[in-house]
């Protein structure tokens, strides 16, 4: 009976997290994986991260937690603090520079999106889109 | 020892029980306490602390967010703790003790000993994961079996006698797993509304995560909008398997199990802590005897 009062408490939480609860609630938050409406005369935006070397050099960042700390979902959850703080990104070039050492340092960081223009389920055109820039 | 063969009925202590309490008390235990022979969960150890290890060595690179305190948004278990943003010395020492620890698990010696630290260390790793702006959603299973597998003692992979402890595990984690596709199925109305299987889903995962052989299924719009019809019905229908024999259940799991399959195939998105939970739909304690039964069927041919 212990075992299935725990179980019962385990599925009532589990429950009530997805019917009123959000992704904070985790592990007992609803299962929202691919779970919103895309119009598909809408857009998609597609977000990603440039890098400047102190040599000039641009690049095109592979945003994982070994390179960066946090990865492309992660940034995106937190797009409107990247947009109201872009100093934010300044975090992100010095956890590149710990966890890269041997890598030459960014003195500039650009969050941007490709924006895929869609029409009746097919992409027609990309726009592009800057979020958030800074430099050292 | 005299080898027990699948064919003969073993005491089962759960229908004796469901028995004495008759309908429908008794058919609600049953449901609850399935007759499962002990020996899946010694194969479900091997194969669910394997995946903790594998995770932990080679996809969860949850250590690294100890660089980035900044971007610390802790999720509200980890709040109501007060637990503070890990720095990368406490995420690797956790690492280390949860690796060590799922090895052990996957040894099924000490299956309490090694099982619940195991199950708590990587709950607090998940909390930690989760708390840097994305939630992953293919979690719940896993930290369920967790929590379910050292409620039993030592067992052996050939052992089919069913006992209430392997049932309520087993069932526990199957539970689990339904609960992932069909609260995902409600979430999706929930947040996409009723629009939502009509909606660009798929070219979006397509657009984002597509490699060169599955990005030309975005200039087939029909295929991708009939594929969200197919999926939120298959994970509204999904409650079926905790019903059916044991057979149409098996092949349930084989079902999504392909679907996981086709999914980390065309978007990279392997599901694996919730796909190696399918694994407790399936008879994994007979394997030992079917494979006895056809070494002697062969040996017995003559040559």
């Amino acid at each position: 009976m212990v075992r299935l009062g725990i179980a019962g408490a385990v599925l009532g939480a589990l429950l009530y997290g997805t019917v009123l609860g959000q992704d904070r609630d985790f592990p007992f938050g609803p299962m929202v994986q691919y779970a919103f409406y895309v119009n598909p005369n809408g857009e998609i935006d597609d977000t990603y991260l440039l890098a400047r070397t102190a040599m000039g050099v641009q690049l095109r960042v592979d945003p994982t937690v070994d390179t960066i700390g946090v990865n492309r979902a992660q940034i995106e959850g937190q797009l409107g603090d990247f947009r109201s703080d872009p100093v934010l990104l300044a975090r992100i070039a010095a956890a590149h520079t710990q966890r890269r050492p041997g890598e030459p340092r960014w003195t500039w960081l650009s969050l941007r999106q490709h924006v895929h223009v869609l029409h009746r389920g097919r992409i027609v055109r990309t726009d592009e889109r800057t979020i958030a820039t800074w430099s050292r | 020892m005299v080898p027990v063969s699948s064919t003969v009925r073993l005491a089962d202590p759960g229908a004796t029980r469901a028995a004495r309490l008759g309908y429908p008390r008794g058919a609600v235990l049953r449901w609850c306490l399935p007759a499962v022979g002990a020996g899946r969960i010694a194969w479900l150890r091997v194969l669910i602390y394997l995946v903790v290890a594998v995770k932990l060595e080679w996809i969860s690179n949850t250590t690294g967010h100890g660089t980035t305190p900044q971007l610390f948004d802790p999720v509200v278990p980890v709040e109501v703790l007060g637990l503070p943003a890990p720095t990368v010395l406490f995420l690797r020492v956790l690492r280390i003790l949860l690796i060590a620890g799922a090895l052990v698990g996957v040894t099924g010696r000490f299956p309490r000993l090694a099982g619940w630290p195991v199950a708590v260390m990587f709950l607090l790793w998940d909390l930690y994961e989760m708390s840097y702006g994305k939630v992953d959603h293919d979690e719940f299973a896993m930290i369920v079996a967790l929590f379910l597998l050292p409620t039993l003692g030592r067992v052996r992979f050939r052992d089919t006698r069913p006992t209430e402890a392997a049932g309520f595990a087993v069932r526990g984690i199957q539970v689990a797993v339904v609960c992932t596709y069909f609260l995902a199925a409600y979430a999706k109305i929930r947040f996409g509304t009723w629009n939502w299987p009509n909606g660009a889903l798929f070219v979006w995962a397509l657009s984002r995560r597509g490699y060169p052989w599955s990005r030309p299924l975005m200039n087939v719009p029909g295929l991708l909008h009939a594929s969200q019809w197919l999926l939120i019905t298959l994970e509204t229908l999904s409650p079926i398997m905790l019903f059916v024999g044991r057979r149409l259940a098996a092949l349930a799991a084989c079902g999504w199990l392909l679907f996981h399959l086709m999914t980390y195939a065309t978007i990279g998105i392997h599901f694996l802590p919730t796909a190696v939970c399918l694994f407790a739909f399936l008879p994994l304690e007979e394997i030992p005897a079917r494979l006895t039964r056809r070494r002697a069927a062969r040996a017995s041919v003559p040559a």
